[in-house]
């Protein structure tokens, strides 16, 4: 009794295409909507919703624009010096080998009879250097052999000296040597400054 | 220091070798003088440090001949490959002057310099040759006025005086009493209790020279060691064997020596000079530390 209802039920839906394919089976109700013919039937919008602007945003937003009006103002006032002009100097060629030319010193000696001189001396200059280094070594090597000499002898009286005596000294940390000049300093004397013309532009 | 020796050791083969063996020379040497011996019961020796002030040199020493030649002539070719300044040209142009002036006239004799600026105009009456005379006598009254190499210490021969010898180190030596009798010798003093060796060094200098003096030591470490040996009555008589002097390099700054009663005199002397002032054998251990280089 039941089928023969729903049957007739089926074909009272049949504009939504809501029907049972065979009267067989019945009871096994297929639920395939198809839309195709009025696609309206569902609520659709036709765009999306904008996004809202996240009040943060909107803060670094007016920040940025706050720090490019600065910008511009300080560019502004810039704009507002006057620069100092760049001054070129182009240089003749011509005149430049000329002024060589003027100022080209008479040698009294030829340069090749000169290197002949100083090779003379060459030699003579390099065993003199070579002496002064050795001399120099050899006062170190002395200076340092005696000393741990010294250090071994204060070892064999104290423990407690010699360890006192390999400490590190701060107060030499700020090692400074004054320099040597050809005449000693005058006393009370003070230099004074040379002429001279000053030459810089100003610009107003 | 080290790479002047690397340097030097590239240029000289021969040098280097020598150089190598004395290294091993002095590990050797250096071995036995720093492996800790057990030290015989029976010896006692008493401690003492001495003080090397040393009064760094003011001024550049003088060239020898053999610098001087070289520099000579190292101006020389300086000067030959550089173009005239403006003050030679200058002196060229006057010089053309002059000529012509001598030519104008038609007199054989040379003209002395102030005709030749009566000649010239307004603006150049004032020839190089002038400005150069001018210059040279500033310079010269500049130099006498108190810069000179030689100090009146020097020409006096004040061997107390810190003002001779700008040139080279110079080092202070006292008259001490040793026992009975006094020795020039660097200031020593005996170590006490609770003091650490430089400690005691720097107290004797105190004590010796007064406090006026102004020193930087060089370390807490002895840069040298002698020892004095007593004879045998005074060993038994004493029960010690002798003093072991250790020595500490300091640089003078400031001040004067003030004659305490430690001291009867004092002398600031060359490394050449202590020789005939210190005993042989004091002064051959003081060579190994002392030196005019630095």
């Amino acid at each position: 009794m039941a089928a023969p209802m729903i049957n007739s039920l089926t074909a009272n839906f049949s504009r939504l295409g809501v029907a049972a394919r065979t009267a067989s089976s019945s009871l096994q109700l297929n639920r395939c909507l198809r839309t195709q013919a009025h696609p309206l039937l569902f609520l659709t919008t036709d765009h999306l919703q904008k996004k809202g602007q996240h009040p943060h945003m909107n803060k670094r937003l007016g920040k940025k624009k706050k720090q490019l009006e600065k910008l511009l103002a300080k560019m502004d006032k810039r704009a507002q010096l006057i620069k100092a002009p760049i001054k070129e100097r182009i240089i003749d060629m011509k005149l430049e080998k000329e002024a060589v030319k003027i100022r080209k010193r008479e040698l009294s000696v030829p340069p090749e009879e000169r290197e002949k001189e100083m090779k003379k001396f060459s030699h003579e200059w390099k065993v003199y250097c070579r002496d002064f280094i050795t001399q120099e070594i050899h006062t170190v090597q002395k200076r340092l052999l005696s000393q741990q000499k010294a250090l071994g002898e204060l070892r064999k009286e104290s423990e407690e000296l010699y360890q006192k005596a390999i400490a590190i000294d701060e107060d030499l940390y700020n090692f400074s040597v004054k320099r040597l000049t050809d005449t000693p300093a005058i006393p009370g004397f003070q230099p004074i400054d040379g002429e001279y013309t000053d030459v810089t532009i100003k610009y107003d | 220091m080290a790479t002047i020796v690397r340097s030097s050791l590239n240029i000289f083969p021969r040098f280097a070798q020598r150089l190598t063996a004395f290294r091993a020379y002095q590990r050797t040497s250096l071995a036995t003088a720093v492996a800790t011996e057990s030290r015989p019961i029976d010896e006692k020796w008493t401690l003492a440090s001495a003080v090397c002030l040393e009064r760094y040199p003011k001024i550049v020493q003088q060239k020898t001949p053999l610098e001087d030649r070289i520099s000579i002539n190292l101006q020389k070719i300086e000067l030959e490959q550089s173009v005239l300044c403006d003050h030679e040209l200058k002196h060229l142009e006057d010089m053309a002057k002059k000529k012509q002036i001598e030519a104008e006239s038609g007199s054989s004799e040379p003209l002395k310099g102030g005709e030749v600026s009566a000649g010239l105009p307004e603006e150049t009456k004032l020839t190089a040759a002038d400005l150069e005379d001018s210059w040279e006598k500033d310079a010269l009254e500049f130099v006498l006025e108190g810069g000179s190499r030689e100090t009146a210490a020097d020409k006096e021969n004040d061997l107390q005086s810190l003002n001779r010898k700008l040139d080279k180190k110079l080092f202070l030596v006292v008259k001490q009493r040793i026992g009975d009798y006094e020795h020039w010798m660097l200031p020593q003093g005996d170590h006490q209790q609770d003091e650490s060796m430089r400690e005691t060094a720097e107290r004797t200098l105190r004590e010796t020279c007064g406090d006026s003096i102004q020193s930087r030591f060089l370390g807490n470490a002895p840069c040298g060691f002698y020892r004095e040996k007593l004879s045998k009555t005074l060993q038994e008589k004493l029960c010690v064997n002798g003093n072991k002097v250790f020595f500490f390099r300091a640089e003078f700054n400031q001040g004067s020596v003030i004659v305490s009663d430690r001291i009867t005199d004092y002398k600031w002397l060359t490394v050449e000079e202590m020789a005939d002032y210190l005993e042989p054998d004091y002064y051959k251990k003081c060579k190994m530390f002392v030196s005019d280089l630095w």
